[in-house]
C-alpha cells in the first residue's frame, strides 16, 4: 500500500500544469467557503460571547429588547430584595442602564485600510449604476449605533470587571457631557478621542469622547456610553431601559429570575447570556449563500478534478495494467485513485485555508434585532478549519470515484497491449 | 473537412472530457450571473429611489426619536412656492399580531398625504378612500395579508413595539402588491389618538417625508430645512431617501459588496477550470497536430484552430451558464423580498456572461494555442504521448 501512495504523490507532481490549475480551482473555492463560515460564525460568536450566565438582564416584561424596554426607578429598587445578589462595599451589584441610538458616520474602510484588505475591496468596488450614488452615500450615510447611559462602575462591575479604559483615555466623569466609545465603534465610525457626539432630544448637547474602552469583544463594544443620570436628562427625563444584577453564578440566576418575574418585582428577567443567544444576528441570508456557493462551485471544482483524473487514468493505462499484472486487486487501484483525487484536493484546500488567513481579523457589521450596528472581527476558528478541510475531501472524493472504478476496471491484458 | 469541422470534431472526440468541462465553466457563470442580477436589483431600487425626489427629515441624533407632529407645519411654512409636493409624517409602530414570534414593520402616517408623497404606489381610488375615510383603516402589504389570510375588510389587532405597547385593531382597507414588503400603513390621527389615551401624550414622528417637484426644490430640502431648525429644541437631519436605506444596507454588513466579491472570484475558479482543460487537451493531441504541420499547415492556422476550439468550449459553456436560468425567468417572475421589480437576467447580464465565458475559453487556450504554433515537427513526433 505504501508504495501504492507513493506511485500516486509522484504522479501527482508529473503532470504539473494540470494538477496545479486544479489545486489552484480548489483553494480559491474553499478560502471563498472559509470567509463566508467566518462572516456568519463570527457574528454568531460575539453575539453569544457578549452575555454572561451569571449576570441577569431585567427589562419590562413586554419588552423583546433592551432599546424597546422601559423601567421605573421605583421598578429598580424593588430588585434590592433580589436573592443571591453579590454585594460591594457600595451596596447591591445592580446596574440601571439606558438605551438608545446614535446615528454616526461610517469610516469609509477601503480608503482607509492600507493592507490587504483594503486593495482587495477596492480591486472590487462596483463599478455600475450606483457608483455615484454608492460615493456620495459613503461621505453623508449614517447607521444606527448603540447609546448606553450607565454608572461606570455599576456597569463595570455587573459586567465582572470586563471593561477596561484603553491607554491615553479615562472613563466619563459622573455628572458630565463626557462619554466613552468603544473599540470597535472607534474602529467603524468616525470618532476619535476629543471629538463631540451630539445626544439628546431638546436642543445641542454636545458630549466629548473622553476615552476608548474595551469589553474584550462582545457586543457592547460598538457602543457608546455616557453617564446615565446626565443621559436621562437630556432625553428629556427618559425612564431607564433595563437593569443588570450580578449574581453568583448560573444556578444563582435562576433562584434571582423567579423572583423578578413573580408578584414581588413583575418584571422580564432572564440571563444576559440568553438574551444575546436569542438575538437574531441577521445572518440567515448569509449562510444560505455559502451553503448554495460551495454546493454548486464544489460541484464545478469536482468536475475539474474528474477530468484531470480521467485524463490521468487514460495516460498511464500500460501503468495500471502493469500494477494489476504485479498483483494489485481492483479494490486497491480504485482506492489509491481515489486517494491521489483527494490529495490533490486536500493540498487545494490546505492552501486556500491558509489564504482565507488573510481576512482574520478583518472587521464586518451586522444588524441583530437590537437594531443597532454591531461590529465585529472576522476569525478564522479550528471549526472553520476542519470545515473547510472536509468540504475540499468531499469535493476530491467526489471528483475521483469514477475515473478510480475506471481505471479499476481495466482488464490487465488490454492494457499491456496499449501502445 | 473544413476548419470548422475539424475543431467540432475535435472537440466531440472525448465528449466526457467537453461535457465536463462545459459544466465546469458553466456552474460558476451561472453563480456569476446571479450574483449579477442580486446587485443589479439593488442598484436599478437604489436609482429609482433617487428618481423619486423624496427627502426624509428626521432628528439629527437619531431617527428612532420622535419629533412633534407640528414640525410638518413649520416645513411646509418655509418651503418655497411649488416646491414641495406633499410632506408625509410617518411614526414607527412596530407591530406584533398577538402571540405570534415576527413582528413587522407597521407605521402610522398622514392618510391625505400618503399616496402622494409616495406615488409609485398603485393604489386604487377606492381603496384610498376606504383608507382616508375608516378610521382604523390600514393599507397592508400582499406578504403580509397572505402570512395571515387578510383580505380587505377583514379586522386584525397588532401590539406595538415600543412601549406603552398599545394594542391597536385595524381594519384592511386596500391590500397593496407593489408594497414589496410586509408593510402596513395606518392613520396617524387614530394612532395619536390611542397614544393620548393610554400615557396622555400625543404620538410623534420619525421621519417626515417630503415629496419633491424638482432638482432645485430637492437640494433646497436637503440645505434648508436642517438650517433653519438648527439651535432650536429640535435639530433635524435631512437625507436623500438613498442615502436613508444605503444605512441600513451597511448597517446589515453591506452584503451586496460581498456578494458582488464573491462573484468576482468566482470567475477566476471558471479561468481555472478552462485553462486545466485546454493544458491536457493540447497534451495529448502534441502528434497530431505535429502530423498536422507536417502536412503543411501554417503554424498561424493551427494556432487559430485551438483557439477555436477554446472559443466555443467558452461560449457554450456561458449559453448553459446564462440561457436556461434567462429563459426560466421570462416566465417566472420572483421578487427580492423588500425591493421592487423582478429578479431578472438583465441583457447585458446576459451577454457579459457569454463574453466573459468566450474570454474565458480563449485566455485559458492561448498557452496551449502558442505552444501548438511552436511546435518542432521532428521533435513532436518523436514524442510518446
Amino acid at each position: 500500500m505504501g508504495l501504492l501512495f507513493r506511485y500516486n504523490l509522484l504522479s501527482i507532481f508529473a503532470r504539473k500544469t494540470s494538477t496545479v490549475s486544479s489545486i489552484a480551482m480548489i483553494a480559491i473555492v474553499i478560502a471563498v467557503f472559509a470567509y463566508l463560515q467566518a462572516v456568519t460564525d463570527s457574528a454568531f460568536s460575539t453575539m453569544s460571547g457578549t452575555g454572561d450566565a451569571g449576570t441577569v438582564l431585567i427589562m419590562s416584561q413586554q419588552a423583546e429588547t433592551e432599546g424597546t424596554s422601559t423601567l421605573s426607578k421605583d421598578q429598580i429598587n424593588k430588585l434590592d430584595g433580589t436573592p443571591g445578589i453579590s454585594r460591594s462595599a457600595a451596596g447591591p451589584t445592580i446596574s440601571p442602564e439606558l438605551c438608545g441610538f446614535v446615528s454616526l458616520h461610517p469610516r469609509n474602510t477601503s480608503d482607509e485600510d492600507p493592507g490587504l484588505v483594503g486593495s482587495v475591496q477596492r480591486l472590487f468596488s462596483r463599478g455600475g449604476m450606483a457608483k455615484e450614488l454608492s460615493e456620495r452615500d459613503a461621505e453623508e450615510v449614517r447607521v444606527n449605533a448603540g447609546l448606553r447611559g450607565v454608572d461606570f462602575d455599576l456597569a463595570n462591575a455587573a459586567r465582572r470587571n470586563r471593561v477596561k479604559i484603553q491607554p491615553g483615555g479615562r472613563a466619563f466623569t459622573a455628572g458630565t457631557f463626557e462619554c466613552i466609545v468603544g473599540e470597535s465603534a472607534h474602529r467603524t465610525f468616525r470618532v476619535e478621542i476629543g471629538d463631540e457626539i451630539q445626544l439628546g432630544t431638546r436642543g445641542r448637547r454636545m458630549f466629548k469622547v473622553v476615552g476608548i474602552f474595551d469589553t474584550g469583544g462582545t457586543a457592547a463594544d460598538s457602543e457608546v456610553w455616557a453617564y446615565v443620570e446626565t443621559l436621562r436628562d437630556v432625553y428629556g427625563g427618559r425612564p431607564y431601559s433595563s437593569a443588570r444584577v450580578l449574581v453568583a453564578d448560573e444556578s444563582a440566576a435562576r433562584a434571582a429570575i423567579d423572583y423578578v418575574t413573580g408578584p414581588a418585582v413583575e418584571l422580564g428577567a432572564k440571563t444576559e447570556r440568553d438574551y444575546f443567544a436569542n438575538l437574531n444576528t441577521g445572518q440567515t441570508a448569509t449562510r444560505i449563500l455559502g451553503v448554495a456557493m460551495i454546493i454548486i462551485m464544489g460541484a464545478a471544482a469536482a468536475f475539474a478534478i474528474a477530468n484531470t483524473m480521467y485524463a490521468a487514468v487514460a495516460g498511464r493505462t500500460r501503468e495500471i495494467g502493469t500494477l494489476r499484472a504485479l498483483g494489485f486487486s481492483r479494490a486497491l487501484i480504485l482506492a489509491s485513485f481515489v486517494l491521489e483525487g483527494l490529495m490533490l484536493a486536500v493540498i487545494g484546500g490546505v492552501l486556500g485555508c491558509l489564504a482565507s488567513f488573510a481576512f482574520h481579523g478583518a472587521q464586518r457589521n451586522m444588524l441583530p434585532s437590537t437594531f443597532t450596528t454591531v461590529s465585529y472581527s472576522l476569525k478564522i476558528t479550528p471549526q472553520t478549519v476542519v470545515f473547510s478541510l472536509a468540504a475540499a475531501a468531499v469535493i476530491g472524493l467526489l471528483g475521483s470515484i469514477l475515473p478510480a472504478s475506471r481505471a479499476a476496471r481495466i482488464s490487465v491484458v488490454q492494457a499491456l497491449r496499449e501502445a | 473537412m473544413t476548419a470548422a469541422t475539424l475543431t467540432l470534431k475535435n472537440l466531440t472526440r472525448n465528449p466526457r472530457r467537453t461535457i465536463l468541462t462545459i459544466a465546469a465553466i458553466a456552474l460558476p457563470l451561472l453563480v456569476f450571473s446571479v450574483a449579477h442580477a442580486a446587485v443589479n436589483l439593488v442598484d436599478a431600487f437604489l436609482v429609482e429611489l433617487a428618481k423619486r425626489q423624496r427627502v426624509c427629515v428626521h432628528d439629527k441624533v437619531t431617527f428612532t426619536t420622535f419629533l412633534p407632529q407640528r414640525m410638518r407645519e413649520q416645513i411646509l411654512d418655509i418651503a418655497p412656492p411649488g416646491a414641495v409636493k406633499a410632506v408625509c409624517p410617518v411614526a414607527w409602530f412596530g407591530g406584533k399580531v398577538e402571540n405570534s414570534q415576527s413582528s413587522f414593520p407597521s407605521m402610522g402616517v398622514d392618510r391625505n398625504t400618503f399616496a402622494e408623497v409616495y406615488s409609485e404606489y398603485t393604489i386604487s381610488p377606492e381603496q384610498l378612500q376606504r383608507f382616508k375615510d375608516e378610521r382604523r383603516g390600514a393599507l397592508i402589504g400582499a406578504d403580509v395579508a397572505k402570512q395571515f389570510n387578510w383580505k380587505e375588510g377583514d379586522r386584525f389587532v397588532l401590539v406595538g413595539s415600543l412601549p406603552p405597547y398599545l394594542k391597536m385593531e385595524f381594519v384592511v382597507a386596500g391590500v397593496i402588491p407593489d408594497f414589496n414588503g410586509p408593510w402596513v400603513y395606518f392613520g396617524l390621527d387614530y394612532y395619536n389618538e390611542a397614544m393620548e389615551k393610554e400615557s396622555g401624550n400625543p404620538i410623534g414622528v420619525n421621519n417626515f417625508w417630503l415629496k419633491c417637484n424638482s432638482e432645485a426644490a430637492r437640494q433646497w430640502a436637503l440645505t434648508e430645512i436642517d438650517k433653519n431648525f438648527e439651535n432650536s429644541e429640535h435639530e433635524t437631519q435631512t437625507e436623500d431617501e438613498s442615502t436613508f436605506f444605503a444605512g441600513f444596507t451597511k448597517m446589515g454588513g453591506d452584503w451586496v459588496q460581498l456578494v458582488w466579491t464573491v462573484g468576482q472570484f468566482i470567475v477566476v475558479v471558471a479561468l481555472m477550470a478552462a485553462f486545466n482543460t485546454m493544458s491536457m487537451a493540447f497534451r495529448e493531441r502534441t502528434r497530431e497536430l505535429a502530423v498536422m504541420r507536417a502536412l503543411g499547415f501554417p503554424a498561424g492556422r493551427i494556432v487559430g484552430m485551438v483557439l477555436a476550439e477554446g472559443m466555443l468550449l467558452g461560449l457554450v459553456g456561458g449559453l448553459i451558464a446564462v440561457g436556461p436560468l434567462y429563459l426560466i425567468l421570462l416566465v417566472w417572475h420572483p421578487t427580492f423580498p423588500g425591493l421592487p421589480g423582478v429578479v431578472r437576467i438583465s441583457e447585458y447580464t446576459a451577454l457579459l456572461a457569454i463574453g466573459v465565458a468566450l474570454l474565458i475559453g480563449i485566455v485559458s487556450a492561448l498557452l496551449p494555442a502558442v505552444m501548438a504554433g511552436r511546435l518542432q515537427v521532428a521533435t513532436a513526433l518523436r514524442k510518446v504521448a
